[in-house]
């Protein structure tokens, strides 16, 4: 290995370390790793601005604006409640419906803001309902990793995949959202077995819930119509991009202008606030971490060792990948993982002679549905952690692994099912 | 003019292990929106102020719930209220307290108190608890001079 493939790895390795241990924020840790390969020549300037992934970058913006805006509106909220008031105050049906909800908005939303909106609504009332928060934060945090894997905006490694792979919005929804659906399903069920004994209280619920005023949470109608007609036209897009021959970034970029047009906001104040720049600096940075890693031949290296493990076994390729990933990004941050292993799934299919496309479909798998496994995995379970301690309850690393490690065993399982079905004999 | 010169001398102030109930029952008897907490020796180590009880009583996760009118009233505020009572003044109040010295001018106050959005202050010499100063306190005594019957 030469010294330059020592140093990039070097780099990503402690990059990796600084951020899973929470000593610098991500942001910082990637932009000092670039700065750092590009000072010392690792990988010239400018070849590293080639690496940065513009489109994913655009993507992530056009949505933070639209999803930004939306928010304010109050409409997610206005949904959740909806639709918990809807079960009549049954506590299980109430559980069933709050982890369809969150997996739902999740699919279009990022899954920290889907939580970060939905879980202080939702705690609220089940407090009213008098019934322990702790296993409705946990679901929730399950439900929008889970929810976030159906589409292309869901979750960033299906940003990053999308992007490299080229595959539209619609390539996702036929690949990934029926399994989606079906691991949500069995991972509800079992939760509702988990958890059986919270569920099994009596509470003075039916009255209370037919008390909630949902209505109330709509504060301005006509910028929340303005914003679903935005996000409509967006989402309309994101069905025929892939026809009119335009990237997904476009799509959404577009939708965002068009809205910051339209609607009376200060332009200024929603770029600089809803646009998480701190995040868009994270993927710009790691991208360029990720191009010292290809230069430098680190990732053909990993790509050689994979290719001569599954010569000839390419269905235990994709099983394996779909594992490996997953359980790494138990722990490992998933948008680090997912931008590092699209260079090895296409260089794994051309070595194994194999069609790329399955071994994108199962590294979108591993790396989004392994976020349930550990506070490491997904920015969602910490946030639902701390959700959980300001209501008065504790949920500890371990506690949260214990049972996150299960459901992404479940999830995992079904998706190799999915895996052996949908492409086992066509390899 | 010097704080020394505007202040309210009365020394009313709970102790750490007083109850938020009592002390509630003391914010209203004086009609003042804050209590000195000190200690044995007469140090101002905290202060609690109605603003800290009203948090207190509210769920933890109330600033990320952006409105709460949708929510019936089962007295949620009520119980957490009585809960809060029943704990101890040095749970609840704030221990990192800003204080004045006598001789701290009016300018001075008057802008940490609109900065550090405060109603009311305590004064000390020497580190012992010597009085309170408030924004009422403040305007009153200047514009009306209740000390120097000459004005």
């Amino acid at each position: 290995m030469s010294i330059s493939a020592l140093a990039a790895l070097a780099v990503f390795t402690a990059t990796i370390i600084l951020i899973a241990t929470g000593r610098m924020r991500r942001s910082v840790a990637t932009l000092l790793g670039a700065s750092l390969l590009m000072a010392f020549n690792v990988i010239p300037a400018e070849k590293a601005v080639g690496y940065i992934d513009f489109n994913t970058i655009g993507l992530l913006m056009g949505m933070m604006v639209i999803v930004g805006i939306l928010s304010r509106t109050g409409i997610f909220q206005y949904i959740a409640v909806k639709t918990v008031k809807a079960t009549g105050g049954n506590i299980p049906l109430t559980f069933i419906a709050v982890i369809f909800v969150t997996a739902i908005l999740s699919a279009f939303l990022d899954n920290v803001t889907t939580v970060l909106l939905i879980s202080p609504v939702v705690i609220s009332l089940v407090e009213l309902i008098e019934v322990n928060p702790v296993p409705f934060l946990i679901g929730e945090a399950f439900a929008s990793n889970i929810g976030g894997t159906a589409t292309l905006v869901g979750d960033p490694p299906n940003l990053i995949i999308g992007s490299f792979a080229h595959f539209s919005f619609m390539d996702f929804i036929v690949n990934l959202a029926p399994v989606t659906l079906v691991i949500l399903v069995v991972v509800c069920g079992w939760l509702l077995f988990h958890f059986r004994k919270e569920f099994a209280m009596s509470s003075p619920s039916a009255e209370r819930i037919a008390e909630v005023d949902e209505s109330k949470l709509i504060h301005d109608r006509s910028l929340m119509f303005r914003a679903v007609g935005a996000m409509s036209f967006v989402l309309a897009g994101f069905g025929v991009h892939h026809m009119l021959h335009l990237p997904a970034s476009v799509v959404a970029l577009l939708g965002s202008a068009l809205l910051l047009a339209v609607v009376p906001v200060n332009g200024d104040e929603v770029i600089h606030k809803d646009i998480e720049w701190p995040t868009i600096l994270f993927f710009a940075t790691l991208f360029i971490i990720v191009g010292a890693l290809r230069e430098t031949g680190v990732i053909s290296m990993v790509s050689g060792v994979f290719s001569t493990l599954f010569q000839g076994r390419p269905l235990l390729a994709l099983l394996a990948i779909l594992w490996f990933s997953g359980l790494a990004c138990s722990f490992v941050n998933n948008v680090a993982f997912t931008a590092t292993f699209v260079f090895v799934a296409k260089d794994l299919a051309i070595s194994l002679g194999m069609p790329a496309a399955p071994v994108f479909w199962v590294l979108a798998l591993g790396a989004c549905l392994g976020g349930n496994g550990s506070f490491l995995g997904s920015a969602a379970n910490v946030i639902v952690a701390d959700m959980a301690e300001r209501s008065g309850s504790r949920i500890s690393f371990r506690a949260f692994m214990d049972t996150g490690l299960q459901v992404v065993i479940v999830s995992l399982a079904v998706a190799s099912l999915y895996v052996t079905v949908r492409w086992g004999g066509s390899l | 003019m010097l704080v020394g010169e505007l202040m309210d001398r009365d020394l009313t102030a709970v102790s750490p292990d007083t109850t938020i109930g009592e002390a509630v029952e003391v914010l209203a008897a004086h009609r003042i929106s804050g209590l000195p907490v000190v200690n044995d020796d007469g140090r101002v180590i905290g202060f609690l102020s109605e603003k800290d009880i009203v948090k207190a009583a509210l769920p933890g996760y109330f600033d990320l719930l952006s409105d709460s009118s949708f929510l019936p009233d089962y007295g949620q505020f009520a119980r957490r209220l009585q809960r809060v009572s029943r704990e101890t003044v040095e749970k609840f109040m704030k221990k990192d307290v800003i204080v004045f010295e006598e001789h701290d001018t009016d300018l001075h106050v008057a802008m940490v108190l609109i900065t550090k959005n405060l109603k009311r202050a305590p004064v000390v010499r020497d580190g012992i608890f010597a009085g309170s100063i408030s924004r009422a306190d403040l305007l009153d005594y200047i514009l009306h001079s209740r000390r120097e019957p000459s004005d």
